[in-house]
C-alpha cells in the first residue's frame, strides 16, 4: 500500500511544481504589467540621474517584502498540515526522521530567494529603456502593435468575435502569459483524472502480473505445507466453474499462484515474487512487453525490473531456486508488474513447482466465453453475489482498486482539490488579467464608447478575448496531455514496476466535463470583472493622454 | 470658444449624450437625451453622432480603413455586406485624400492624414451632427487648414457641425460662435457662410475683435 502512497506523494509534487510555475509566471506578468504603468515615472526618474541599479532596487524592495511576508505565512502553515500529511503517509512509508522543521524553513525561504531573483530577471527591461521616449509617450514599448494578419474589412467575423481575436493574434506576447497558466491548469486537472481513471479502470489488473477477466471472487486460503495446496485451489475453481455451467454461463475460471523464490544470474541475484496461473488459463494470455510468453517447462518470463537488477535479456538463462532444488531457466520474455515494486518471474503452466511453498493467491477470475454486455454482466455478479455470500464478488479495476487500498478513492480527492486549486487560479488570473486590460484599455473603451458601441457589446468583446485564450489553451493542454502525462506520471509508474502504461481516458470527463467546468468559472469571473467597463464614460476619452 | 476649464468640452460632452446632465434638457433629433437610457444613448451616438477628438483616438490594433469602417459594421443604419461597408470606408477616405493609408497601421501615419481619418470615421455611418472637440488643437498648421478645409466642405453638404476650438482662425470658419466663461455663455457671435478667402481675412480679424472685448 505505501507503493500507492508513493504516488499520491509524487502527484502531489508534479502539482506543487506546476503551482510554483503558474505563481512565476503571474510574477512576472505582474512586473511587467507595473513597469509598464509606471513607464513615464521610470523615464523621470532615469532622466534625473538615478542609476538603473536602483530603480531595480525599488521593485526588488517591494517583491522582497511580499516574498518574506508569503515565506512566513508558508512556514506557519506547513506545521500543522506537514504534519498530518506526514501522520498519514508514514502509516505505510517509514520515515528517516519525522524532524521535519529546518526543512520547511530552509523550502520556505529559498521559495522567498526565488522569487526575489526572479524579480530581478524580470526588472532588466528598466535597462532598455530610453527616458526620453518615455517620458514623450507615457507609455510601455508595446504601444504599437505588430501588424495585422486579419482585417476586419475583409472577415466575416461578427464585429466582437473579431475585435477579440484580432487583439489575442497583435498582442499575442501579453496573451501568452494567460494561455501558459491556463494549459498549466488543464494539464493539471487532466492528469490526475486520466491516472485516477487509469487506476481504477479494469484493465489495471494486468499490471498486477494478473490475465484480464470479468469477475474476481475474493478467496480466504489457509495455506499448508503439503502439495494439497494446489488440489483445493482447483477443486474451488471447478466448483465455481460448474455452478455456472448450471445456470448457463459458460467461463473460463483461473487463479493467479505467488511464490517467493530466489533468481540469479551469474553472479547477480535477487529475491522475487513468482506467479503461475492455474486453472484455463495458460501464460500465453498474459501481457508481456517484449518476446513470447514461457510454453516449456524450462521457460520464464521475468519482469523488467528483475531484468535490469540480475542484468538478464531475453534468450539468457537464469537460475531459480523452487523450494530446496535449483533449476535452470531460459528467459523468453520480458513483462511488467507493479506488484512489490516490480518484482516478477511467470512460469508456464506446463511447469510443476514445489507447490507446499506457495506464498499464497489472488482471487478466483472468471472470464466469460460469450461476449455479454455490461447489463448481463452486472446481473450475473449479482447472481455470484448471491452465490458465494461470504466472499466478495469485485469487477476487475474493483479488485485492484481494493487490493491497493482504495488508491482511486485518495486520488479521487486529490483530483477535486486539484480542480478546486486549478479553478481558484484560473478565476484569479482571469480578474488580475482584466483589471489590467480594462486600466491599460481605457482610452480605446471611452473611443469605442463615445463611437456608440453599448456597455455589454464591450463587456462581451473583454469575456470573447478570455475565452477565446482559454479555448486555445484547452486546446494546447489536451494536445499536451498524453505526452506530459508520459513524461510526469511514467516516471513514477516506472519506480513501482510498470514501464509501459497507457491511460484510461474517459471522454465525457476529459473533453467535456472538466473542460465545461473551467470554462464556465473563468468566463464567468471574466464576465464579472469586465463590468468594471460600466464605470467608464465615454466622456473620459479627453482626460487621457 | 473659451479659455481653458470653461467648460466648452463639458458642453460637448452633455449636448452629445456622453456626459449626463445636472440640469436643463438636451433635445436631439426630437428626443430629450436626459430620458435616453444608456443603451438608446449608444444607439444614438452610433448612428446619429460622429466624433472628432483633439487627439487622434484609434484602436492601435486596427488599420486605419478597418478603424474607420468599425462603427459601420457595429451598427445597423445601413443594411450592408462588409464589403460594401469597406467600399464607402474607402470612398470617403478617397474623398478626403487618404486612400493610400486605407491598409496602414496607426502608427504609420502623420497626425494631419490621422485626423482626416477620424473624420472619415465620425462620418461612416452618415450622421445628422458632427462633434469635434479641439480636432485641430494636436496638428501642425498645414494639417490644420487641410483638416478644417474638410470640415467646412462637410458642413456644406448638410452635416451640422459642433466643435470646441482655441484658434480663431477655425472659429472663423463656423457660422455660429459661442463664448464660454466658467460654465456660462458669456457672448454669441452669428456670422453667417463666407464665400471668399477674403471674406474669411476679415471675418478673423472682426472675430479677434469681439473675443478681445470679452476678455480673450
Amino acid at each position: 500500500m505505501y507503493i500507492m502512497d508513493m504516488i499520491t506523494a509524487a502527484l502531489l509534487l508534479i502539482v506543487s511544481i506546476c503551482l510554483i510555475l503558474i505563481s512565476l509566471v503571474i510574477l512576472r506578468f505582474t512586473i511587467h504589467f507595473t513597469m509598464s504603468e509606471e513607464y513615464r515615472e521610470i523615464g523621470v526618474m532615469k532622466a534625473v540621474g538615478i542609476s538603473n541599479r536602483k530603480i531595480r532596487g525599488l521593485y526588488i524592495v517591494k517583491y522582497f517584502g511580499i516574498s518574506v511576508t508569503g515565506a512566513v505565512a508558508g512556514f506557519v502553515c506547513s506545521v500543522p498540515f506537514g504534519n498530518v500529511m506526514l501522520e498519514k503517509i508514514s502509516k505505510n512509508i517509514i520515515m528517516v526522521s519525522d524532524k521535519t522543521g529546518w526543512l520547511n524553513l530552509i523550502c520556505a525561504f529559498g521559495t522567498a530567494a526565488v522569487v526575489v531573483a526572479f524579480s530581478y530577471f524580470c526588472t532588466r527591461s528598466i535597462k532598455r529603456i530610453s527616458p526620453i521616449e518615455a517620458i514623450r509617450n507615457g507609455e510601455g514599448d508595446e504601444s504599437y502593435a505588430k501588424k495585422g494578419l486579419i482585417h476586419l474589412n475583409r472577415s466575416r467575423l461578427p464585429v466582437l468575435c473579431f475585435l477579440a481575436l484580432n487583439d489575442i493574434v497583435r498582442g499575442f506576447r501579453t496573451f501568452f502569459t494567460m494561455i501558459l497558466i491556463f494549459t498549466l491548469g488543464t494539464l493539471l486537472i487532466l492528469i490526475p483524472v486520466n491516472t485516477a481513471n487509469t487506476l481504477e479502470s479494469d484493465k489495471l489488473i494486468v499490471w498486477f502480473s494478473m490475465a484480464e477477466c470479468d469477475h474476481v471472487i475474493s478467496e480466504e486460503l489457509f495455506l499448508s505445507s503439503s502439495e494439497d495446496n494446489l488440489r483445493s485451489l482447483k477443486d474451488k475453481e471447478d466448483s465455481v466453474k460448474s455452478v455456472l455451467r448450471d445456470r448457463g454461463i459458460e467461463a473460463k475460471v483461473f487463479q493467479e499462484i505467488m511464490f517467493r523464490m530466489n533468481i540469479s544470474k551469474n553472479n547477480r541475484k535477487m529475491s522475487s515474487l513468482a506467479f503461475q496461473g492455474i486453472g484455463d488459463i495458460t501464460a500465453e494470455e498474459y501481457v508481456y512487453l517484449e518476446g513470447s510468453a514461457p510454453q516449456r517447462k524450462s521457460e520464464v518470463a521475468i519482469s523488467h525490473t528483475v531484468a535490469e537488477n540480475i542484468d538478464a535479456a531475453i534468450g539468457d538463462d537464469v537460475e531459480i531456486k523452487d523450494g530446496e532444488t535449483v533449476k535452470t531457466y531460459t528467459v523468453t520474455a520480458i513483462f511488467q508488474t507493479m506488484n512489490n515494486m516490480g518484482e516478477g518471474i511467470r512460469f508456464s503452466e506446463k511447469e510443476e513447482l514445489d507447490y507446499r511453498y506457495m506464498a499464497g493467491c489472488f482471487g478466483i477470475q472468471i472470464r466469460y466465453q460469450d461476449d455479454c454486455g455490461k447489463e448481463e454482466k452486472d446481473r450475473r455478479k449479482a447472481i455470484l453475489k448471491e452465490l458465494y455470500a461470504e466472499n466478495k464478488v469485485y469487477d476487475a479495476g474493483e479488485y485492484i482498486n481494493d487490493m491497493i487500498g482504495d488508491m482511486a478513492g485518495t486520488l479521487g480527492g486529490i483530483k477535486r482539490l486539484i480542480l478546486l486549486v486549478v479553478l481558484c487560479i484560473n478565476m484569479l488570473v482571469t480578474v488580475l488579467m482584466v483589471k489590467s486590460f480594462l486600466a491599460r484599455e481605457k482610452g480605446e473603451i471611452a473611443l469605442l464608447k463615445a463611437a456608440g458601441f453599448q456597455n455589454i457589446s464591450l463587456i462581451i468583446w473583454q469575456t470573447l478575448r478570455i475565452g477565446i485564450v482559454l479555448l486555445m489553451s484547452v486546446i494546447l493542454g489536451l494536445l499536451l496531455l498524453a505526452p506530459v502525462s508520459k513524461l510526469a506520471v511514467e516516471p513514477i509508474f516506472q519506480m513501482m514496476g510498470a514501464y509501459s502504461i497507457e491511460f484510461d481516458v474517459e471522454p465525457f470527463e476529459v473533453y467535456v466535463a472538466y473542460p465545461l467546468l473551467v470554462f464556465l468559472a473563468t468566463l464567468l469571473s471574466a464576465f464579472a470583472s469586465a463590468w468594471g467597463i460600466k464605470r467608464i464614460s465615454a466622456s473620459e476619452i479627453s482626460s487621457i493622454e | 470658444m473659451g479659455p481653458s476649464g470653461s467648460g466648452k468640452s463639458t458642453l460637448l460632452y452633455t449636448v452629445s449624450g456622453m456626459n449626463g446632465m445636472t440640469a436643463g434638457e438636451v433635445i436631439f433629433c426630437g428626443r430629450n437625451l436626459g430620458n435616453l437610457k444608456e443603451k438608446e444613448l449608444a444607439r444614438l451616438r452610433l448612428n446619429e453622432m460622429g466624433f472628432i477628438f483633439q487627439q487622434m483616438y484609434m484602436l492601435k490594433n486596427l488599420t486605419v480603413l478597418d478603424n474607420i469602417i468599425l462603427p459601420a459594421c457595429q451598427s445597423d443604419k445601413i443594411r450592408e455586406s462588409r464589403k460594401e461597408t469597406a467600399r464607402r470606408g474607402c470612398d470617403l477616405m478617397h474623398k478626403l485624400g487618404i486612400i493610400e493609408i486605407a491598409d496602414n497601421e496607426i502608427s504609420e501615419v502623420s497626425g494631419g492624414q490621422l485626423q482626416r481619418a477620424c473624420i472619415c470615421r465620425s462620418m461612416i455611418n452618415q450622421p445628422g451632427m458632427i462633434f469635434a472637440d479641439e480636432p485641430t488643437g494636436a496638428l501642425n498648421r498645414a494639417a490644420s487648414k487641410e483638416v478644417m478645409e474638410e470640415l467646412t466642405k462637410i458642413n456644406g453638404e448638410g452635416t451640422t457641425i459642433m466643435l470646441v476650438t482655441h484658434d480663431v482662425r477655425v472659429a472663423a470658419k463656423c457660422g455660429r460662435v459661442l463664448y464660454i466663461v466658467d460654465g456660462n455663455i458669456k457672448g454669441e457671435y452669428n456670422l453667417g457662410q463666407y464665400k471668399s478667402r477674403e471674406e474669411l481675412r476679415d471675418r478673423e480679424k472682426t472675430l479677434n475683435n469681439w473675443l478681445l472685448e470679452l476678455g480673450w
